[in-house]
């Protein structure tokens, strides 16, 4: 593989020049549905890049999604390399921002500084012990992940619909708990923006992701089990504390991504305070090959979809659903890619 | 005494009403894992079949019509996860969640790309018919005689299903497909092709069950109206150990709870909708945890089948 690097091969010019065409493609087939719909795909796709990458309040926009996007797609895509397919990083979200906000209204809002890490920390513990219930019922039962996790997405958002229309509602009339102290918020990076300091504990947790994957010994044991929970065993490993442990790591990630929409971006609790990062998730993870660096790449990109369909939104009222749309059609694309990438090397030498 | 009764009459018709998205989701899903797919896609062919069910009635202005298109629709949804399992061999659990995500865009943005923002069209569900003789008789008629066509369509399918997997030829290359895709390879079966159409009959009835949802039950579309019944179809399918019989079972207790939770709110019993809502979603949970040691799935389940390896 090194050797590529000096000299590109045709091997892997066609592993990079597939996943752009692919990429491309899904524009081109959303771009025909727009023309379908009376839309103008070129002004749309123009509207797309300025809304993103326009000037710095669209591109702090941007990031603002690329950090839930960041975090959540880290989540899942941790699961997935350990081969625990975590289906709930919404519902971690969901109740890492119950978590946030809980112990920033009463506790962590009275302490200065370390109040904003106290609320993160109460977080990762909520979304970690959401994801507990899936690890617990997968490590003890051996209980499908997959449903079980889904399942409690939906009720992770129900509870928190339960929660701001209840016990956290704040007077008024719009159901959302009160404003949290200015000392348990994000601090903002850039002036002008709604760019807040999640950001950077986004990159850092990418990195760190990656550095417990591959450069420690518990995320080899981790991946190992993934892999092949037969030889682990035998290997010594213990197959369901390896399980309960990818899904708490898993769900901890999830809830920062919580924490960081009540702390940074709403500094409160409300309805639907997701559009679904946690479903994008899944094909972040997926497109970004459950590598810390794909999903960072992975997550910007996606960010930059999703703050340009608000601009295209606005301007010429081209549904916001079409930003997911694209990136369903993306991974879709991809898998079809990836297929014709792997057939044309079996014919190659070597 | 006589408004009990009342009560118990509407839960009991209401849970069957509840039932029979399920029932089909359920049943669709089972004929693509008896031939060894497990098709995590159902909830993306089901909302694409409630959207395009209701696409088609409001254009054509019949019923009918709009099923059409939510049979067509949940096929070709279908279509796409077998060609990424089966032709391209994709891991079955990415793709199935490739076409679950891709249904729940493309149908929330198709909606508003053909409706624009801000509106909800209608269109006229489809009426309960009363069964002449049978409807009149007091309690059963109006429990089990007082449906839509497709109760009875659901309830027909099941010993249909039934008879074509355990009784027929038909049912018997599924079931090899399923429990050894090889052997049926080397029986001259063609693994690829039971596979595409398992999965796209599943798709189809997957699409039945999201055009019930839209057109008989509430008349409209709504964005993510499924609400993970096509997951909980799935669950469903478990628990009822892959058996036609077992499954309508499952899905008529899960329509009861559903009833339940909504006669509960009618009713004004003193606790808050969300909670009750959960109701589904926790059962499900709980329905896992209970059988899933239990079971025995089609031993081909999940993996994509190749001839020249191994």
């Amino acid at each position: 593989m090194s050797l590529s690097f000096a000299k590109p091969t045709t091997r892997t010019i066609i592993r990079t020049l597939i996943p752009i065409g692919t990429a491309l493609l899904a524009f081109v087939v959303t771009g025909f549905l727009l023309l379908a719909g009376g839309f103008d795909p070129l002004e749309a796709y123009g509207l797309l890049l300025k809304g993103s990458v326009g000037g710095v309040r669209e591109v702090g926009e941007t990031l603002v999604r690329t950090t839930s996007l960041l975090l959540t797609g880290l989540a899942v895509g941790f699961a997935f390399r350990c081969r625990v397919w975590n289906i709930g990083a919404e519902g971690q979200l969901y109740f890492g921002a119950i978590g946030a906000v809980v112990i920033a209204l009463t506790v962590a809002g009275q302490i200065p500084v370390f109040g904003v890490i106290i609320a993160i920390i109460f977080a990762m513990i909520f979304g970690a012990g959401w994801a507990a219930i899936a690890g617990v019922l997968k490590s003890r039962l051996g209980v499908n992940e997959i449903i079980v996790t889904v399942m409690l997405n939906f009720i992770a958002i129900l509870f928190v619909d339960f929660l701001v229309h209840g016990a956290l509602k704040a007077p008024g009339f719009e159901p959302q708990s009160a404003l949290i102290p200015l000392t348990s918020q994000l601090p903002i990076l850039i002036e002008g923006t709604r760019l807040h300091a999640g950001f950077l504990v986004a990159i850092a947790a990418a990195v760190l992701i990656y550095l417990i994957l591959f450069k420690t010994k518990t995320g080899f044991s981790l991946r190992a089990t993934g892999v092949n929970p037969k030889a682990s065993g035998y290997a010594g490993i213990n197959v369901k504390r390896s399980i309960l442990l990818t899904l708490l790591i898993s769900g901890a990630v999830a809830g920062i991504a919580g924490a960081c929409l009540v702390q940074g971006v709403n500094d409160r609790l409300l309805v639907g305070i997701s559009p679904g990062y946690g479903f994008i998730a899944i094909i972040i993870a997926l497109l970004g090959r459950e590598h810390p660096l794909g999903i960072t790449f992975v997550a910007i990109f996606f960010g930059a979809l999703m703050s340009g369909a608000n601009l295209m939104y606005q301007t010429m009222g081209i549904p916001v659903a079409i930003a997911e749309t694209l990136q369903a059609l993306v991974l879709i694309f991809a898998l079809v890619g990836e297929f014709f990438a792997r057939w044309k090397f079996k014919e190659a030498p070597k | 005494m006589v408004i009990e009764i009342a009560v118990i009459v509407t839960l009991l018709a209401s849970g069957l009403g509840l039932s029979t998205p399920l029932l089909f989701a359920a049943l669709g899903e089972k004929i693509a894992e008896r031939a060894g797919v497990l098709n995590l896609g159902v909830e993306g062919m089901m909302i694409m079949g409630a959207f395009a069910g209701f696409m088609g009635a409001f254009i054509s202005g019949n019923i009918a019509i709009g099923f059409l298109f939510g049979i067509l629709t949940g096929a070709v949804m279908a279509s796409l996860m077998a060609f990424l399992n089966v032709t391209l061999r994709t891991n079955q659990l990415v793709a199935g969640l490739a076409v679950w995500l891709l249904g729940l865009g493309l149908s929330a943005f198709l909606y508003r790309l053909a409706f624009g923002i801000g509106t909800a069209p209608r269109v006229e569900p489809l009426a309960a018919i009363n069964i002449p003789g049978f409807s009149d008789i007091p309690f059963v008629g109006p429990v089990l005689f007082n449906h839509d066509p497709l109760v009875y369509i659901g309830w027909a399918m099941v010993p249909i299903l039934y008879i074509i997997v355990f009784k027929t030829r038909i049912g018997l290359t599924l079931r090899t497909v399923g429990e050894n895709p090889r052997q049926a390879d080397t029986q001259g079966i063609s693994v690829v092709r039971v596979r595409y159409y398992a999965v796209m009959i599943g798709g189809a009835m997957a699409g039945v069950a999201g055009a019930y949802l839209s057109l008989v039950m509430v008349g409209i579309f709504v964005e993510d109206m499924t609400g993970a019944r096509g997951w909980i179809a799935i669950a469903l399918v478990i628990f009822g150990r892959w058996h036609p019989i077992g499954i309508m079972g499952a899905c008529v207790l899960f329509g009861m709870v559903d009833a339940l939770q909504f006669s509960l709110q009618a009713a004004g019993v003193q606790a808050p909708h969300q909670i009750m809502l959960m109701l589904p979603y926790i059962m499900a949970i709980a329905v896992m945890a209970f059988t899933y040691k239990r079971t025995t799935q089609p031993a081909g389940i999940g993996q994509a089948y190749t001839r020249e390896e191994k």
